[in-house]
């Protein structure tokens, strides 16, 4: 499996994003020349040098730590996101596949209900009750992705549990919590591994489009869709302040998706084929 | 397929409700109280007597259910109250702003269906060619993009480099072409890639191998069998992406500055005025489910003989 990852030059290249990515949240304030919240209204717009390798934006904050220290609000908020949804996920999805019809029937309506509203519109709900922060942040996306989660991981175990090996499980005497545990997590795992470095870019684009809206952050907050907000009033004389922001989210996002693509292809390969 | 239909239908009113009454209780649970706002807006330095008062005659003191049904009785007759922020009625702001959202929609409805479903086409013909790669590149790519930078790029190049457009919205169609592309491009991303997948899969079937034996043409076999076949997913998935177009407009309409539904909800929530924004919340959420019965039994209809997991 390892070995099949790292032949796959997609993998390969997903893999690389999310190191460098990683890389540069962990290790922010070594790499950063400047603090990235240090305002300097003097040198505002710096062209790029020696002193600021990216140039400055319009208050005089050293674009490349600003987008170094971006790094920590996307990964700091995705991955712990991701973690719950996780729990979340395998825990519905599996009660709903082996429990009866009725109990199953009532998890696909309320997952239904949930799927109903468009993540935004779960964002603004949530902050607009609990009000900003970078916890309520993470609440909303879970309160947005957990019915996809479940519906998804009840697919693949509904899948799972008609198979021969289950049958052969339960007559050997095993309880329900067993064969979830022993038998139906480890094979659909592969799968939910696909489905989370797919949903960990997902989240990503939530962040930073919740923050390109003011929604969640407070003002001045090194985070790449705010920082993108900020720049929009330098569109005609300073459009870079916008493109390296973006390109940022871009990268993040593509190094999942490509990196959980490749996991697909290399778990099922004649699909996608 | 009517035990289908009623099977469906029943789903269609229980999420329906559970929708609502969701939206509903974001009103109460929202920390603003609207009482205490009308009553401070009314008469400067308002009393907890007076707000009481105020309360009692917008009917804020009744029991949940009966506010429920009130709240619900007046989005049917198109009452939906004042908005806590500008106290106008949130009818006349709809009206405002729901063209803009319907033509951005609308428009980005036309992209995805006149670039995905050929371009789909042609990748499953000539698997494998150079335009199939290119084509894999290029949606990945899509998916990945933040729609908001997207809009970004393309007014940097289209209306600071290359003057062809305006970077404030000029009135008219032309105003809507840069934003209903932005808004469309990771949906047509998404589309190639599931109409790809889905007529190559039609195309391993035996019926195709069939009228492979009948001489029929390759093309010919694409377009008349498979491609009627491979469908429902896409329809499935365009009534879905319908609801939440009108919410994620918001990012767009910010992008170039338009004023929709997806902007006003920000706004309001910005103003935390939890009365108009449950009011977009419902009406959001339920074109979404609409659409969504609409896509499952389209697809049923054009394909009777699929028998799907649609989990109904």
């Amino acid at each position: 499996m390892f070995k099949k990852v790292l032949c796959n030059p997609q993998a390969v290249i997903g893999l690389v994003l999310i190191a460098v990515v990683l890389a540069a949240a962990v290790m922010a304030p070594m790499l950063a020349p400047h603090d990235p919240e240090a305002v300097d209204v003097t040198r505002k717009f710096a062209e790029p040098g020696k002193e600021y390798p990216l140039g400055t934006d319009q208050l005089g904050r050293c674009e490349l730590s600003r987008l170094l220290y971006g790094a920590r609000y996307s990964i700091g908020m995705s991955l712990p996101t991701l973690l719950v949804l996780s729990v979340i996920g395998l825990v519905l999805g599996c009660l709903s596949a082996c429990s009866g019809k009725a109990v199953d029937r009532i998890f696909i309506t309320v997952c239904d209900i949930f799927i109903s509203f468009p993540s935004l519109i779960i964002a603004a709900a949530v902050i607009g009750v609990l009000g900003n922060g970078m916890q309520n942040i993470v609440i909303a996306i879970i309160i947005s992705m957990w019915a996809w989660f479940t519906r998804m991981i009840r697919s693949y175990a509904v899948a799972e549990m008609g198979r021969d090996y289950i049958l052969a499980a339960r007559i050997s005497g095993c309880s329900t919590f067993q064969i979830i545990v022993r038998h139906l997590i480890p094979n659909i795992m592969s799968q939910f591994l696909v489905y989370v470095s797919t949903g960990v870019a997902s989240a990503i684009l939530m962040v930073s489009g919740f923050s390109f809206l003011n929604l969640g952050l407070s003002a001045g907050a090194a985070e790449w869709g705010a920082m993108l907000n900020e720049a929009r009033s330098s569109l005609y004389s300073h459009p870079e302040l916008l493109i390296y922001p973006g390109a940022c989210i871009l990268i993040t996002s593509a190094g999942f998706n490509l990196f959980g693509e490749a996991l697909r292809d290399i778990i099922e390969p004649e699909e996608g084929q | 397929m009517s035990a289908y239909l009623r099977k469906r239908l029943l789903s269609f009113f229980i999420v329906l409700a559970g929708v609502s009454i969701l939206s509903f209780l974001l009103i109460t649970f929202s920390n603003t109280d609207p009482a205490e706002v009308i009553a401070r807006r009314n008469y400067s330095g308002a009393t907890e007597e007076m707000i009481e008062q105020v309360r009692i005659e917008m009917g804020l003191d009744k029991p949940m259910a009966k506010r429920y049904f009130d709240w619900l009785g007046g989005l049917f007759s198109g009452d939906m109250g004042i908005s806590l922020y500008s106290f106008r009625p949130i009818r006349e702001d709809f009206a405002a702003y729901f063209p803009t959202t319907l033509a951005l929609t609308g428009l980005s409805l036309i992209w995805i269906v006149v670039i995905s479903l050929p371009v789909g086409l042609l990748c499953a013909r000539f698997k494998d060619g150079i335009f199939d790669h290119l084509t894999r590149g290029f949606t990945l790519l899509g998916i990945c993009l933040p729609t908001f930078w997207l809009g970004f790029l393309l007014l940097i190049a289209f209306a600071v480099r290359l003057p062809i457009f305006s970077v404030v919205p000029a009135p008219g169609l032309k105003g809507l072409l840069l934003p209903s592309f932005t808004l469309a491009v990771p949906v047509i991303c998404a589309f190639i890639r599931l109409f790809r997948s889905s007529l190559l899969g039609e195309l391993n079937r035996d019926y195709v191998v069939y009228a492979r034996a009948r001489g029929l043409s390759p093309r010919r076999i694409l377009l008349h069998h498979v491609m009627r076949n491979a469908l429902p997913p896409i329809i499935i998935l365009f009534c879905q992406y319908l609801g939440y177009m009108i919410a994620g407009g918001a990012v767009v309409e910010k992008v170039f500055s338009l004023s929709g539904i997806g902007s006003y909800l920000i706004s309001s929530v910005l103003a935390a005025d939890s009365n108009a924004v449950a009011t977009c919340i419902v009406i959001i959420a339920s074109v979404f489910v609409i659409s969504n019965l609409v896509g499952d039994i389209a697809s049923r209809l054009l394909c009777p003989w699929m028998v799907r997991e649609t989990n109904v």
